[in-house]
């Protein structure tokens, strides 16, 4: 079983609109189309497995009106929550699309709930029983404030003492000190800040550098994002045996958010179905490019990604 | 239909250890009105649920609510409330615990409820281990 940990959840509300007026033209913009649906890296990976028909429990802390917002999105899911209240309220996260510029939408992310004390000893609890009945443990998305830059790293080092499989899928710090423990699969956030382990990866080459030092901590497979400016960034992915980039073609984007974490999903599911490293990448950049091309973050038509497949290249480096 | 089918996919749990305070928060926050007590393999050991507190406040609230007009002094529940904050759940649990198992029917999981006047049904999977909850609004799930 996969357990899949969220410390920051969030109601992602979309908003498609004809385009962004600026304030002297009106003061009111009128959406086309809208969304909200529960969001966060765990969550969004929990929510494509369960599509593609593999269990998951999600973690983390919510709280408030929105809180409950996240639990009943993915209750009606039929996904499993075990999730810790605190006080405050869950984030919303507002996402801004305009016509014609798709690929790069207005994103504001709210910080959320301060996770207090009791609340992180209650989730401690629980992770530890989680353990006992999960396989592999995936940690994604920012932290919450109150959580200190060593809270990935904690969950890793209990997980690897149960023998899960873990993978780590954030930034900053925590992605810094957790990645020491070499998780069996690491996928650096760089949308915010464009350095891992103190290096630069904007460009296709600094992102080859750094995921070979990755590879040094241990991790088994690493993938790194990269061009983010393109309407799907290239995934490179790096393992003992061979490092491949994947690019998708003829792209139209629709909602690019979530891109990375259909991607995590998709590779992962294929992988614990036993296929290999570059059979996974591909179906992986696949699902990626379907929820691209989709108004949801995540791909509820299997053949949507099927289809994909064909517009996916692999290069070998 | 199976259980699994109808449950609320929710493992919300607390274990012996935590206090009537913590409990108090936990149902306040998530709207459920008991929680199972689980060991540290999310197996269930208990139940607790709002009127197990109050009954512990309270003893006889149930019992002089039948047939006076009751009127309980704030001040006296407010005490007792603050005594019992840090006293762990297993003191005011229900030790033996209906459960049903996710691969049980439906019918038998509503015939439970019923005939036992339970709110909430947890619900173990085949290890035995929480899997979910039955509330009596999912089995009206069914008449949708």
């Amino acid at each position: 079983m996969i357990v899949t940990i969220t410390p920051n959840p969030a109601i992602d509300q979309f908003y498609w609109v004809d385009e962004i007026l600026s304030p002297e033209t009106a003061l009111l913009t009128r959406a086309n189309h809208t969304l909200s649906s529960a969001g966060g890296k765990g969550i969004n990976v929990s929510m494509q497995l369960n599509y593609l028909g593999m269990e998951t429990t999600t973690m983390g802390f919510i709280a408030g009106y929105m809180g409950h917002a996240v639990e009943h999105s993915l209750h009606e899911r039929n996904i499993t929550t075990n999730f810790v209240w605190t006080d405050g309220e869950t984030r919303a996260n507002v996402i801004v699309i305009a016509d014609g510029k798709e690929v790069s939408p207005i994103e504001v992310n709210a910080t959320g709930p301060q996770v207090s004390d009791m609340a992180l000893h209650r989730f401690q609890k629980r992770y530890q029983n989680a353990l006992l009945r999960c396989d592999y443990v995936m940690c994604g998305g920012s932290l919450a404030p109150g959580l200190d830059i060593d809270f990935y790293k904690r969950l890793l080092e209990k997980a690897h003492q149960k023998d899960a499989k873990t993978m780590l899928y954030a930034s900053g710090d925590e992605f810094n000190h957790a990645c020491e423990l070499g998780p069996w699969m690491s996928k650096p956030d760089v949308r915010e800040r464009s350095e891992v382990l103190g290096k630069p990866i904007g460009t296709k080459d600094q992102a080859y550098e750094v995921g070979q030092e990755l590879l040094k901590t241990g991790s088994e497979i690493v993938i790194m994002a990269h061009s983010l400016t393109q309407p799907l960034a290239d995934q490179m992915v790096f393992t003992k045996e061979g490092i491949w980039n994947y690019k998708a073609n003829e792209i139209e984007t629709v909602n690019r958010v979530g891109a990375g974490d259909t991607f995590t999903a998709g590779m992962l599911f294929k992988l614990l179905k036993g296929s290999d490293v570059t059979t996974a990448s591909r179906f992986g950049m696949a699902a990626s490019l379907a929820s691209t091309e989709a108004k949801q973050t995540t791909v509820a038509n299997r053949n949507a990604i099927e289809q994909a497949l064909q517009r996916v290249e692999e290069e070998a480096l | 239909m199976k259980v699994k089918h109808i449950m609320l996919r929710e493992l919300a749990a607390i274990e012996v250890d935590t206090t009537i305070e913590e409990f108090i928060y936990i149902v306040r926050k998530s709207g459920l009105s008991s929680l199972p007590v689980v060991d540290e393999g999310d197996r269930i050991l208990g139940i607790i649920s709002e009127r197990d507190v109050i009954g512990a406040v309270l003893p006889d609230y149930h019992e002089t609510l039948q047939g006076t007009p009751f009127s309980p002094n704030p001040d006296e529940l407010t005490r007792k409330l603050a005594e019992l904050q840090q006293e762990p759940v297993q003191n005011y649990m229900t030790s033996s615990v209906t459960t049903v198992q996710e691969s049980a029917d439906d019918l038998y999981a509503a015939s439970l409820m019923f005939d036992q006047n339970l709110k909430l049904l947890p619900v173990v999977n085949e290890e035995g281990r929480l899997a979910g909850l039955v509330r009596r609004i999912d089995l009206l799930k069914l008449l949708r």
